[in-house]
Parts: C-alpha cells; structure tokens; sequence
C-alpha cells in the first residue's frame, strides 16, 4: 500500500501558495462532500507516504468501505465490478475471472493482489483463489486499483494491474460489531469483530466470520453443485511508538469447503470425461507484522514479513503451500527537487503437490523457488508545482527465467489546481507459475476437435519463459465543478511471449486407455491491446449522487506462423469490448438510502457469452447510531444468466442467479 | 468515485506541496501552518455538514430570517474559509458570525481559546441554550462542550457527548453519531 503511494505525485493545488491557491473553488468542493468524504481526507503535511490517489500519474482507482457498503457487494470480487476497467465475471458461486485490461480467465494471471501488503497471488498458476482469499468486507477500509502495470514498484505479475485490499486500522469502530445477512445465495453471512484499546497507543481488533453460499443453477437446469463456506477468524494489532514509529501485527485463519461441479476423466471408455462434483477442503493462516518509522525530516522506511500457510485438498490435487515474504524500502529526498525511493526484497516458496487422478499431474512433487528483487525510483521535480518525471527500474531474480528488468517512466503535468495530465511508458514481465514448467492436465473443452481416443493435455514446460509486455498509458483527471470530476485513461499494450501451446507428437502410454495429445507451453504468440476507460462522478446535491463509467477494450492476438496451438487467437474473446456502468445514490433523509447499480457487459464470443445488463439495487436504513438494516438484490431484472466460461479450466460455468438477501449490522 | 476521492486528493496534495516548501525552505514552522491551514479548511466543511445532522427546538432558536448561525468564538482560526464554503454550499440559511467573545444567538460554536478559563466560560456560557459547542481542546467534552475535533491517522475525526443535548431540545442524527469516534451520553 505504501508503494502505491509511493507511486504517486500528487495534484499540486498549494493552498499554502498564494500564486497558485483557488480557495474559493476547494471551499466549494468542501462544501460538496459529505461526512463520509470529509473523514478520508488526510490532513497530515509531514507524511509523503500518506498521500492520496487522486493525483498519482497512473489509472488509480479507489473503492471505500463506504461504496463497498452501498454496493450490497458480499465479497471482493463483487465488489470490484464497481472498478471502472476491470472486468469480473462470476463462473460459480466460488469461482470468479478477475482481469484488468485483458486476459480475463479463471487462472488470469496478470493482476497482483495485497492484502495489507502481503501478496496473495498464488504461484501455482500466478493467479488469485478469489475463494481462498474472501475477505469479510466489514474489515475493509478501501480496496485501492491501478490499472496498467506497476512492475517498476511491485515486479513480476503486476502486469496489467494490481489490487490493493486495505483493512481497517484496529482503532476504528471502538467495541463490538455483529453484522449478519442472509438470502437466497448468501444464505448466511456473518462476522462479528470486536475493537478495544489497551492504551492511546495500543489498540486491537478481533473478529471471527463466517459464511455459507448456495450454488447457482447449471445452464441445463440442475443444481450446480457449487455451494460453499468458510469459517475465518483473525486479530489485528495497531501500536504508535515514538514520534512516527507505528508496529502493525495482524493475521487470519481459515477452514473453507468449497464444491464445484468440474469436468475430469472420470471413466475408461469415450468420452472418457464426464461431470463429477469436486468437494474441495481449503485451510490455512497467515500472519504480517510491518515497522515504519521516520529517520529525519527527509527519510523513513518501512519493514515488512509476512508468512502465509495454506492446504488445499480436492479431487484433482493436493497442495500444501508455505511463503514467507520480506520487504523493505527507505524513501529519501536527496535534495528539494529529487525524492528516491529504494527497496529490497525476498520472498521463498515451498510447496508440496499431490495428484489425485490423471485428470492433473505434476512433474515434480516438490518445489522450493526463492525470488529477490530490488527497485530504486526517483521523482523529479521539473518544475515546482507543475511537472514531475518519475522514473525507477526493478530489478529481480527469479528461479524459472533467471534475471528480469522492468523499468518505468513517468511524467506528471499539472496545469493548474483542475486538471491533472499524466503519461507512462513501463515495461513489465509475468515470470511462469509452477504450472506452466511442471503440470500434465487433461482439458476436456480442447479435446473435442480431437480423433477419438485422443484427449489434450496441457504440457508445462521448464523452457517456458516470461511473458513480456511494453505499456504506454496516458490520462487525464479533473475536477470540473466542485460537483463533477471526470478521469479518462486510454493505453496501447503490446506483448511478446504469450502463452501458447505447441502440439506435439501423440503420447501412447499402455497403461492409459486413451492418446494424449500434449500441447506443450510455449511463448509463441504476441498481443496488442488498447483501451479508453472513462469515470465520471456527479453530485449536484447533498443527497443525490450519480457515478458513471465506461470502458473500450481492442483486443490483437497474433500466434506466430510457426505456432499450432489448437486454441490460437482465442483469448481475443474473452474479455468485454464495451463496459458501461452507472449508480446512482439517493438519501432519502431519516437514515434512509437507496442505491441502483446498471452493469452492462459487451459479449464474450471465446466464452460464448451473449452482452447482459445487470441491476443491482439496495435500499438501507440506519435505524439508530447503533443499528443498520438493509435488503439488497443483484441482478434484479434477470432470473440468471452466464458470465464466463474457460474452455481450459476444470470448473463447469453456472448460471449466475439473482441474489437477494437482507442484513443488519449492530454495534454494542 | 475515484473521481470523488480527487478531492482528498487535492487536499492531500496540498499538504504535501506545503510539505514539501516547508523543507526545501528548511521552515518547520511553515510546514505546521500550512497543516494547519487545511486541517482548519476541513473542520470548517464539517462545521457546515453537522448543520444538516442536527435539529434544535424551533421556538428558542428561530431567527427573523430563519437562518441557523454558525458561530466561531474567540481566535478567528478559519480565515474566510468557513464563509466561502458556506456561500459555495447549495444549503440556503446558513450564516457565520464571527465572535470575540461568547455573545448572541448561535446554533453551533466552534470555541477557539488558548486558555482553558476562558473556552469553559465559553461553554457555560452557551449551555443554558439550545447551541451545540464544538472544539479541538483535548477535555472539551469532560469539560461540558459537544463536539470535539482531532486528528488520527491524518484524518479529522470527532466524539460527540450527548449529555444534556435532550434537555435542551437538540437532536444529533443517529447517521452522525454513527460516524463519531466516540459518542459519550450521561
């Protein structure tokens, strides 16, 4: 989290600078926000880590408890539908396809996801277990996104964005919270927290949660056998030290049964495959401890660790996961014009994996992978005020694909107090997962094409190599009238090396009662991507809100001449060309509000999903200082309809349902 | 909505540029004003929204114009700001007075005193009427004020104590009381 802001120069209004000072026009923007808004606002003029978004040189986006609130959203991935640019598809009840600017698949692999600044993309595929890693949303603070790649800051994996879940500090909401929802798909959502202060300085927070999801239907009308849940607790600790010094300690547990209706090879004879329900036990933990301190008036610095253990148990395999990470980063202003930030990092993997069945095998069973890296960047400012270039490189050391550089530049341009113009040029690697160099698996959506006997399978391979990607990004911000903001992003992202996989000759073992034809990974294949995404936020009264936004996305495979991946261009069709969304927001007054969300999500021709608009709508009322009720339904005007299906994956696409459920959050 | 976030943005941004000044001039104490200039900016925004969250008795409070009367008392910590977001603000009825010394008829005081003698004076000064008190004084609230400001993790947060708000006819939305760090009753 402290990268991000790291990331970022911000808007350069000077209230302090006579020269460049609107006061009449910040009083009228004060004068729109309401108590919500007014409480984010950071007032601090010493911390330069503690800076806000808005006028970071990068597509920024930020979610708050309180919009993750209004939305009705029960778990993140819901609530990233709200992100302008990113684009979630819900596959089952548990299993999302979560991308930003492309690539959208159920083991999507070029987003970077933090909690609290511990990175929860798994190696296995370099993707995210959107079930493993639910968090209650009642501890969120905001979830912070940056589309486009932030490889220079977080390396390898932050590709085409990264996700930033922030959790409350320990000292908000003093006492005990019991929030308690239940409906047709949710049928219970519960988590009950407490927060305590040992002294002004120590304060902690404890909570325990749990949940229990129906399964959707299944495009034929049967029960997808997709239900799941999960039982979490976990602690938070929050000490102020001397001056600036701040210790951070928190962790999780969690047990999770997670059922999906998946297609493996269940039988001897043709067609081999056939529909079985994988129950699946997930369990493990995590803890993060994180020391910031100030050094002088021009430094500070920040160590972090973290260790996360995790079991997943299924029909398909078993994985026993244990990562520790360590990051550390020092920021210095070497001069009133020059602020360097410096960091050095390691994070360890062990793991331990366990077919079970020939659907999924890996080569190895056991692997230990150790990646250090480094990133130094300077902010330079141009001219004060007005324009700022910020340029860094990270530099790191991966076990798969050796050493890798990803470098960036920046440039910041603010005219006046109004608008904000920034640039990017970046480059950014997806180092290979364990997957991609060691899994055999069966993948019953490619083998239809096939002779029969013959089933695919995928082939990872230990010469797969990285894929590279050259970003140029260039947007705009600006607050219009204290009453509307606009921001507009636009981008050209051209990769090399994607993923490909090579047939190769036809593999007979006697002991198998069918041909395996291996496609083997390879990076034979390039891509180019452009996209405008655009976000407007209205508010013409105290009471009325209205937030819009709209993303354009071209999406250019082309496999080499050389390549004879079965599924070529495919991913051309996976992510939506046009996403329009729009809310609205109304307090009726007496603590009573009303909120409708329009999702309208173009077509998905490699996933065979026809263009749907989706409703949402929630009505609340807080009853008492103590007491919110609220009823929420999602896809309101819609009985259900598909969002996503990956050909390569396991996991059946259900029909997502509308949802509806009441809730009520009590504070004693 | 991002889009709503420019605005702390901006206001974040400010204090950095100020920050930043501050250290490239090596002025400490330009770097407190300044914190100080936009921290005061927000309160004042908060000065203005409490006016929607709060009801006082309608007989002891009407003014001929109608108009709810935001008060700062003693040192003038808010400039023209507290005036200018009042104009800028679509809400009719709402007008500032600036005050020396606790006097007249105020819906809600910001009490700005160095000296405690003279912020408790302030205080009782107020409470026989309907008039809500605000301040950034550490034992406002044990001290008999309403409302009281401060600062954690470089956001403006306030408690509210509610005692003796009933008897004189003044209701807090139970919203607001919901976003007060503390709410201390009787």
């Amino acid at each position: 989290m402290t990268r991000l802001r790291l990331l970022l120069v911000l808007v350069l209004t000077g209230w302090c600078s006579p020269v460049f000072s609107d006061e009449r026009f910040e009083a009228a923007r004060l004068a729109n926000l309401n108590l919500e808004e007014l409480m984010q606002i950071e007032v601090s003029s010493v911390s330069r880590r503690e800076e806000r978004l808005a006028g970071a040189p990068a597509a920024v986006f930020v979610l708050s408890s309180e919009d993750i609130r209004r939305s009705g959203a029960t778990s993140v991935p819901e609530a990233l539908r709200l992100v302008p640019g990113v684009a979630v598809a819900r596959i089952s009840s548990n299993t999302w396809a979560v991308t930003s600017r492309g690539f959208n698949g159920e083991f999507s692999n070029k987003l970077l996801v933090l909690i609290d600044g511990r990175s929860v993309y798994t190696p296995l595929f370099s993707g995210v277990f959107w079930d493993v890693e639910e968090v209650p949303l009642s501890q969120i603070e905001r979830i912070e996104v940056i589309r486009g790649p932030g490889a220079t800051l977080w390396g390898a994996n932050a590709v085409n964005g990264v996700i930033n879940i922030i959790t409350k500090p320990s000292s908000r909401d003093p006492g005990f919270m019991l929030k308690h929802g239940s409906g047709n798909i949710d049928r219970s959502l519960t988590t009950l927290s407490y927060s305590g202060a040992e002294s002004d300085e120590l304060t902690y927070r404890v909570y325990t949660s749990y949940f229990d999801r129906s399964g959707m239907e299944s495009p034929d009308g049967q029960d997808g056998a997709d239900d799941w849940s999960k039982l979490s607790g976990g602690f938070r600790t929050d000490w102020k030290g001397q001056g600036e010094g701040r210790l951070l300690v928190k962790g999780d547990i969690y047990g999770a049964n997670i059922n999906n209706s998946e297609t493996v090879i269940t039988q001897a004879a043709q067609p081999f495959f056939s529909r079985h329900t994988d129950y699946r036990d997930l369990s493990g933990g995590n803890i993060t401890a994180r020391w910031s301190d100030r050094l002088s008036a021009e430094s500070s610095y920040q160590l972090q660790g973290s260790y996360q253990h995790s079991r997943i148990d299924s029909d398909l395999f078993r994985e026993i996961r244990n990562t520790f990470d360590f990051d550390s980063q020092l920021e210095t202003w070497l001069d009133d014009r020059n602020q360097l930030i410096f960091g050095l990092a390691y994070r360890g993997t062990v793991d331990n994996e366990k077919s079970r069945g020939i659907t999924l095998a890996f080569t190895d069973d056991k692997r230990s992978d150790s990646l250090f890296s480094a990133f130094v960047q300077n902010d330079l400012t141009l001219i004060k005020d007005r324009l700022h270039l910020i340029a860094g490189s990270k530099f790191e050391h991966n076990d798969y694909t050796g050493f890798e550089v990803q470098p960036g530049v920046r440039l910041l341009y603010t005219p006046d107090s109004q608008h904000t113009f920034w640039g990017s040029l970046a480059r950014a690697v997806r180092t290979p997962s364990r997957v991609e160099h060691t899994v055999r698996y069966a993948i019953s959506g490619l083998s239809g094409g096939l002779p029969p006997g013959a089933i695919f399978f995928a082939y990872g391979d230990e010469d797969y190599d990285s894929e590279d990607l050259l970003a140029y990004e260039a947007g705009y911000r600006s607050q219009l009238a204290p009453e509307l903001s606009v921001d507009i992003a636009g981008f050209v992202n051209s990769y090399s090396g994607l993923r490909t996989a090579e047939i190769a000759s036809p593999v007979l073992d006697p002991a198998r009662p069918f041909i395996e034809i291996p496609g083997i990974l390879d990076n034979k294949s390039d891509g180019r991507t452009a996209g405008i995404e655009m976000a407007v936020n209205y508010q013409p009264l105290d009471y009325l809100r209205w937030r819009s936004s709209f993303s354009l996305l071209k999406v250019d495979i082309s496999p080499d001449a050389d390549s004879s991946d079965p599924t070529g261009s495919a991913a051309e069709g996976t992510d939506p060309e046009h996403q329009v969304q729009s809310w609205l927001s109304v307090d009726f007054g007496h603590g009573w509000e009303a909120d409708l969300i329009m999702y309208y999500v173009d077509s998905l021709p490699a996933a065979e999903v026809p263009s749907y608009v989706r409703f949402d709508a929630r009505v609340g009322w807080r009853v008492s200082r103590q007491l919110e009720v609220a009823f929420v339904v999602q896809n309101l005007f819609d009985n259900g309809h598909k969002e996503f299906r990956d050909a390569t994956s396991f996991v059946e696409a259900q029909e997502i349902e509308r949802a509806y459920y009441g809730l009520f959050n009590w504070r004693f | 909505m991002g889009l709503g976030l420019a605005n702390p943005g901006r206001l974040a941004a400010s204090r950095w540029v100020c920050g930043v000044a501050a250290l490239a001039l090596w002025l400490g104490a330009l770097s407190g004003l300044c914190a100080d200039k936009t921290q005061r900016s927000v309160e004042a925004a908060f000065l203005y929204n409490f006016v929607k969250f709060i009801s006082w008795p309608d007989a002891r409070m009407d003014q001929p114009d109608r108009a709810v009367s935001i008060c700062i008392v003693g040192d003038n910590v808010f400039g023209e700001m507290l005036d200018d977001i009042v104009k800028a603000g679509n809400r009719k009825g709402v007008r500032v007075l600036k005050l020396g010394q606790p006097s007249g008829v105020c819906h809600l005081a910001f009490i700005s005193f160095d000296s405690k003698d003279e912020s408790e004076k302030a205080i009782k000064y107020y409470s026989s009427s309907p008039t809500v008190t605000v301040s950034e004084r550490d034992s406002f609230l044990e001290d008999g004020g309403t409302i009281q400001f401060f600062t954690e993790s470089s956001r403006v947060r306030f408690s509210v104590s509610t005692a003796g708000l009933s008897a004189r006819g003044v209701t807090i939305s139970s919203h607001m009381l919901s976003l007060a760090a503390k709410v201390v009753s009787d």
